[in-house]
């Protein structure tokens, strides 16, 4: 999170006791990445007044040239759809560039199942590598963003996030063997990332691994014995 | 003014969350064996040591940026240091980023360990504060708060009976912890156990009275266990017994008036609805249920300003996309 701040009356002159401010930082996702959807950037003030709004880019980045200097109950709040808004108030953004304050959870009642937390603790370029990827798939590009998704997972073996994304693509290219390694490889990193559980259920269930499956969905159970799914066929 | 402000923030947090509160504060920034600049140094510590947690953060950040720059492998004691500034900060994202990395590198000591399932539990992250915890209670098995921590989020998923396994390892652990008494009464309720339930507030709310403990928490819940069974007399006693260990909880006031309006004491309802109010007045949902007691009580003109105040707050909600509204009611301490 950046925040610059200009002390007008540093340079009109000691009359003037204005203060205007820039406020700039980054909208993140509850996993560390940056948000690449869209999402708005807002500063309300007390009694839900909103003082401005700005559209973050596809990079999660906003920008406020002139905004409020931490007014009375002011906050800065980021809300996308399928998002719990966020919000921090304006004297307490961090005082460094690049510290977030403002991450986007996913709505909903299991939070983190779906999502993994070796987004967090992966290395920057690892990071950089899966951000990468993410763009090219956005951008239907999916041989590089395989490749983009190797090189993060050989910088972090552990990169659960990669494993999985990198097992999506090959699965669309009928590449079943490299999808269940890498689908594999992601629950063998992150046990508690649920979503690589299914398509590489299905995956075991059809190479007649029975034993394998099992294995899966007493994992799945421990989890979440509430949540159903394929393994509801096994029980 | 600002310092008014974090003090005030920080005295809801306590509230809300007495444990976190209390282990922030063994929670240590130790900085004088790390690799990093003297100058810089010194900054943290005396960041530190005054409280500044923003400026420490914002120290160690920088460093740490620094060394990403200079293409140095990441130290997991800097990250670690840094991830303590964060919690201290109240930033619990970026507490259990650096944290995370930290981890990565050299595995967590438990209490920083704890302090990262914390932070993933204040940011809505259960589900990886229990991969943490349950890791946490598997290498220690005697160690009370660690089983507790994750009670707390099986609650919280209205896994009651999981919940309930844990408070009972942590009851034969610690038999006179009084919260775990009061949550496991709640796994009770939880579980339709109301006679279980009511034992267990019991049991907390004695062993409080034995060693000065003031919380209005179990007397709270048996209160409203016992309005949701139609024992109000019994309730509002209880709630009585809430409201004088702990005046300032809205919650306990205005389960008391609805209890105090069921029985037709419609002047100590109003006391009580008002008193709640007053403690969170940007909180629409006492509103209707004072402004019946006030038409009850003949005073019209005091139930349509309370009604216009209520339509007032509930426009203004309905305009804020923000998931921090909160409202009274059992649920929440």
């Amino acid at each position: 999170m950046r925040r610059l701040r200009i002390r007008l009356a540093v340079w009109a002159g000691a009359a003037c006791a204005a203060w205007a401010a820039e406020i700039s930082g980054v909208i993140v996702a509850d996993d560390g990445m940056p948000f690449l959807g869209s999402a708005e950037a807002r500063i309300e003030c007390a009694g839900g007044t909103q003082a401005a709004a700005a559209a973050a880019d596809g990079a999660g980045r906003f920008r406020f040239p002139d905004a409020p200097e931490e007014e009375d109950g002011c906050a800065l709040t980021a809300a996308a759809a399928g998002y719990l808004s966020a919000r921090a108030p304006l004297g307490g953004l961090p005082a460094a560039e690049g510290i977030p304050a403002l991450a986007l959870r996913r709505a909903g009642k299991y939070q983190g199942e779906t999502i993994s937390v070796s987004h967090l603790a992966a290395p920057p370029a690892a990071r950089a590598a899966f951000q990468d990827a993410a763009r090219r798939i956005f951008a239907g590009a999916s041989e590089e963003a395989a490749a983009s998704l190797r090189r993060a997972v050989e910088i972090d073996p552990l990169y659960a996030a990669a494993w999985f994304e990198l097992g999506r693509l090959l699965l669309a290219r009928n590449a079943a063997a490299g999808a269940r390694r890498a689908f594999s490889r992601a629950v063998a990193a992150d046990p508690w990332f649920v979503a690589p559980y299914e398509p590489l259920l299905l995956l075991e269930r059809a190479e007649g691994h029975a034993q394998t499956v099992e294995t899966l969905c007493a994992k799945l159970r421990r989890i979440n014995p509430y949540r159903r799914g394929i393994c509801a066929e096994v029980e | 003014m600002r310092r008014g402000r974090v003090a005030l923030r920080r005295a809801a947090a306590a509230l809300l969350f007495p444990a976190a509160a209390a282990f922030a504060q063994t929670l240590d920034l130790s900085v004088g064996g790390l690799d990093i600049p003297a100058e810089a140094r010194q900054e943290t510590a005396a960041a530190a040591a005054a409280g500044d947690w923003r400026t420490a953060e914002a120290a160690l950040h920088r460093i740490v940026q620094e060394r990403a720059a200079q293409a140095k492998p990441e130290d997991a004691a800097l990250l670690r240091a840094l991830a303590v500034a964060h919690f201290q900060a109240g930033r619990w994202f970026a507490a259990a980023r650096a944290f995370k990395r930290s981890d990565r590198i050299e595995p967590l000591r438990a209490s920083d360990r704890f302090a990262l399932a914390t932070a993933f539990s204040r940011f809505e992250r259960r589900h990886w504060a229990r991969a943490e915890l349950e890791r946490l209670v598997a290498e220690h098995p005697a160690e009370k708060d660690y089983r507790f921590a994750l009670s707390e989020i099986f609650y919280f998923y209205q896994w009651f009976g999981q919940a309930a396994e844990q408070l009972d390892e942590v009851i034969r652990l610690a038999p006179d912890f009084a919260p775990a008494h009061d949550r496991l009464g709640q796994c009770f309720e939880g579980m339709g156990e109301h006679e279980k339930a009511a034992s267990a507030y019991r049991r907390a709310l004695a062993l409080d009275e034995a060693s000065g403990r003031k919380s209005p928490w179990p007397a709270f819940h048996l209160g409203g266990l016992l309005h949701d069974l139609g024992r109000l007399a019994e309730a509002e006693a209880a709630l009585e017994r809430a409201a004088a260990v702990d005046a300032r909880q809205a919650a306990v006031h205005y389960e008391l008036g609805v209890a105090r309006r069921k029985l037709g004491k419609w002047a100590a309802a109003a006391a009580s609805l008002e008193q709640a109010a007053a403690l969170e007045p940007e909180n629409a949902k006492t509103l209707p249920a004072l402004a019946q007691v006030y038409r009850r009580m003949g005073r019209e003109d005091a139930a349509r300003q309370t009604l216009e105040r209520f339509r007032e707050l509930r426009a203004r909600s309905g305009r804020r996309r923000t998931d921090e509204t909160s409202a009274p009611g059992r649920e929440r301490p």
